[in-house]
């Protein structure tokens, strides 16, 4: 490649991505959508249904909140937290059927799935609350965090 | 000088064979290809910019980025693909547009590839919530659009001065 492509290449490159930094920047500050960029989202503003492993376990405690386990049943079955159902969000279409007629729609559920790099858990969440469920929280966290800490399993 | 030794010097800097004078013939292929780039990342940066938080999400559960990191990209990268989009339509920058989105492309499928490996279930945030999760489907998609970009890339860079130059 000749050095006036290499250049040019180099010189759209950087010329692109310098003033669409700009712009997103500029947009950012303006919108009501715009994220904080100067520092690390807080679990909240990331998603207002997650809760912290000590918020879940003071719910877990406290006994007036459902567990549901988002994982596939194999998983399930190796271990979950005590008393949690299976409801897999990869399944919910004919799971919820099965267990919609004793989940009462006023509960607080509970949904977790392996740890904070799995979406299950959201994804059931959404499945949830587009079912009409509104107090679902999610321990962001999972199976993984809750193990380590040795709290209640089975 | 003559037009016929600046045509003479130009195509000898540029060493266009007959062959690459049909391969550069082929401009509205190039162009077809590029509109199909640039709307698959025009609409994938849309739905980005759109809902910046959602991006954010998907970018934490790739458990990758520092969480100090994860606003910045969450609002640069989906304007970067958005302006690159834009440009290798309008034919402005497109060397550097098609660099842009060839390496977004390329970067998108390494971390697809690393997620695979770590055996992780990530929705692949490619497409706001309309998004697969990370598997074969949505590497195939990136390997194409990496091939797609390099393709278009190569041809630019090859041709995109020659329209100046006509054959003799």
């Amino acid at each position: 490649m000749k050095p006036g492509v290499i250049k040019s290449l180099v010189a759209q490159t950087a010329g692109l991505l310098a003033a669409s930094t700009a712009l997103a920047l500029a947009v950012n500050v303006f919108s009501p959508a715009g994220l904080a960029v100067t520092r690390a989202l807080t679990l909240h503003e990331l998603d207002a249904r997650y809760v912290t492993a000590e918020e879940t376990k003071a719910r877990h405690e406290a006994g007036q909140s459902l567990f549901l386990d988002a994982r596939r049943p194999e998983l399930f079955a190796r271990g979950h937290i005590a008393g949690a159902q299976n409801l897999p969000a990869d399944e919910f279409g004919e799971r919820f059927t099965a267990i919609a007629g004793w989940l009462p729609k006023e509960a607080e559920l509970v949904v977790y799935c392996d740890s904070k790099s799995c979406s299950l858990s959201r994804q059931l969440a959404d499945k949830l609350a587009e079912a009409g469920y509104e107090r679902v929280v999610i321990f962001r966290d999972g199976w993984v965090a809750w193990k380590e800490r040795g709290w209640a399993a089975e | 000088m003559s037009t016929a030794t600046k045509r003479f010097n130009l195509q000898d800097e540029m060493a266009i064979s007959p062959l690459s004078r049909d391969y550069c013939a082929y401009s509205w292929l190039n162009l077809l290809d590029r509109l199909v780039l640039a709307a698959v990342f025009m609409f994938a940066g849309g739905l980005k910019i759109r809902d910046p938080i959602d991006f954010a999400r998907n970018i934490t559960d790739y458990d990758l980025a520092p969480e100090a990191l994860v606003p910045i990209i969450a609002v640069l990268l989906p304007w970067w693909e958005v302006a690159a989009s834009a440009l290798a339509v309008a034919g402005r920058w497109k060397m550097g547009a098609l660099t842009v989105l060839t390496g977004l492309s390329a970067g998108f499928f390494v971390l697809g590839a690393i997620t695979l490996a770590r055996g992780l279930s990530v929705e692949c945030g490619c497409f706001g919530s309309m998004s697969e999760r990370v598997g074969p489907v949505s590497l195939s998609v990136e390997a194409a659009l990496v091939v797609l970009g390099a393709l278009l890339l190569r041809w630019e860079i090859r041709c995109g001065r020659t329209r100046e130059v006509k054959p003799r």
